[in-house]
């Protein structure tokens, strides 16, 4: 392979990169538009326009940016930065649709989980770095969170790589998401398997509002009691920066429970339909329609789940405190996850 | 199928870097897209404190690790006490612990 072609190859990656990134970015806000409303709506109020939180960014980063005394700047002003990158870095890797992530195999689950971890850490730090007193309990209390919602996740995902491990084999990395996506676990799963995982994706769904720092574990940044917490100090581009990257994180989010546990098509559904047709519909052009299908099945899908998992949850629920919220996690979400592991070894070896 | 495509694109720590940079300057155009009419933007001001005085820099803002996990710690309290309740300081007592901790282990292997 000579240079040029490289070259070429990276060229197309780096407007591939820039692409799936605006189109994060784009379905984070639209669909923290739709969250916004929909939660209106169940309020009975008639809530903002859907494409507020792009009239939001825009304001926001056309407001000036005030660093408060005795912050460390550079810290400061470089977690927003961190914050927005690392969500939209895990979408490289996931699936978007019926489209194979860019980076596909070049990283896995753990990556991900990884990398879904960066905005709270970044969030934590730069409270930490604004030496407000507001900002620093909301730092605290991003830490204890983290600390706490971390277990849950990651018995998740060992549960679905210990199944993957036994549908594939050992020869194959069973935390590919590449392989997850193309092996629905569902199918695989008896009835005890089958409940097992649906313990494990509510585990996932518990996990969700408070990886996102949504009612009812917005602890962080409690409005009503720290004045926005860890975000109290922030303005302008760092805060618009912020707020890109917490809708972006729900996309990836949402991604990953698709990818891990409903990652099916409707194309497969269209081209039997189809066929059944016979002459009515021309063959040719079916695989684009397949693609427009797909996309728009992928739409609803993440529609479903921020719904169910942040809109719905944060309105039917008030904010737990910082030490409920902890054992919330540390001991019934986990057990129901323990639980959903056990379900699916026993399920597979009965 | 499968199989092949993993063999060959293993994960690379590399490709992150290369890609978290790629993707930091996705970031730094959103950030250049703010108003360019504020020449010099930050200016310093007292932290938002509700009207109070700011404790500046002083240890007022400094959060130990004891307190650090409070909530965390409290949550799991019940787990916590028993542990803390046996650090008492005293050498005698950690001899004890050792002891016993020895006893058990021998019993243990003896059995096993």
């Amino acid at each position: 392979m000579n240079i040029e072609s490289i070259l070429e190859g990276w060229l197309l990656n780096v407007v591939f990169i820039f692409l799936i990134s605006f189109i994060g970015i784009f379905l984070g806000l639209l669909y923290k538009g739709f969250d916004r409303k929909i939660s209106a709506m169940m309020q009975s109020r008639i809530g903002p326009p859907i494409i507020q939180p792009f009239r939001d960014v825009r304001k926001l980063l056309t407001k000036e940016t005030i660093v408060p005394e005795n912050a460390i700047e550079w810290i400061f002003n470089g977690a927003p930065i961190i914050a927005l990158i690392a969500p939209l870095v895990a979408l490289m890797y996931l699936p978007i649709g019926p489209f194979s992530p860019l980076l596909e195999g070049y990283g896995d689950l753990i990556l991900v989980l990884y990398l879904l971890a960066i905005p709270a850490i970044a969030m934590a730090v730069g409270g930490f770095s604004s030496s407000s007193p507001y900002a620093t309990v909301g730092a605290q209390r991003e830490v204890v969170l983290m600390m706490s919602y971390e277990l849950p996740l990651a018995i998740s995902a060992i549960t679905v790589a210990w199944k993957m491990n036994e549908i594939v084999g050992p020869e194959t990395n069973p935390f590919s998401l590449q392989v997850i996506s193309s092996n629905p676990i569902w199918g695989h799963v008896g009835l005890i398997g089958g409940l097992g995982i649906a313990l494990i994706v509510f585990t996932l769904f518990a996990v969700l509002p408070g990886e996102l720092s949504k009612e009812p574990f917005g602890q962080a940044k409690a409005k009503t009691e720290i004045a926005d917490g860890v975000f109290v100090e922030y303005t302008g581009r760092n805060l618009g920066l912020f707020y890109i990257a917490n809708t972006v994180q729900m996309i990836v989010l949402a991604s990953l429970i698709i990818t891990l546990f409903f990652p099916y098509q409707l194309s497969n559904l269209l081209e039997r339909w189809i066929i059944l047709q016979g002459p009515i519909l021309p063959i040719v052009e079916m695989g684009v329609w397949a693609l427009l299908v797909d996309v728009v099945f992928y739409l609803f899908k993440l529609l479903l789940i921020i719904y169910f998992g942040v809109s719905l949850v944060r309105v039917a629920f008030a904010r737990f405190q910082i030490d409920k919220a902890s054992y919330f996690y540390w001991v019934p979400i986990s057990i129901i996850g323990l639980l959903g592991l056990l379900f699916v070894v026993v399920g597979a070896t009965v | 199928m499968i199989n092949q495509l993993v063999l060959v694109r293993e994960w690379h720590p590399l490709v992150l870097i290369l890609i978290g940079l790629i993707v930091g300057l996705v970031v730094y155009v959103i950030y250049r897209l703010g108003n360019p009419s504020f020449k010099e933007t930050r200016y310093k001001r007292e932290p938002f404190l509700s009207g109070n005085v700011s404790p500046g820099e002083s240890k007022a803002l400094h959060i130990g690790g004891s307190n650090l996990y409070w909530g965390f710690t409290r949550a799991l309290k019940k787990y916590f006490k028993p542990l803390v309740g046996a650090h008492t300081g005293i050498v005698n007592d950690y001899i004890y612990w050792f002891i016993i901790t020895i006893a058990i282990v021998m019993v243990v292997l003896y059995f096993v």
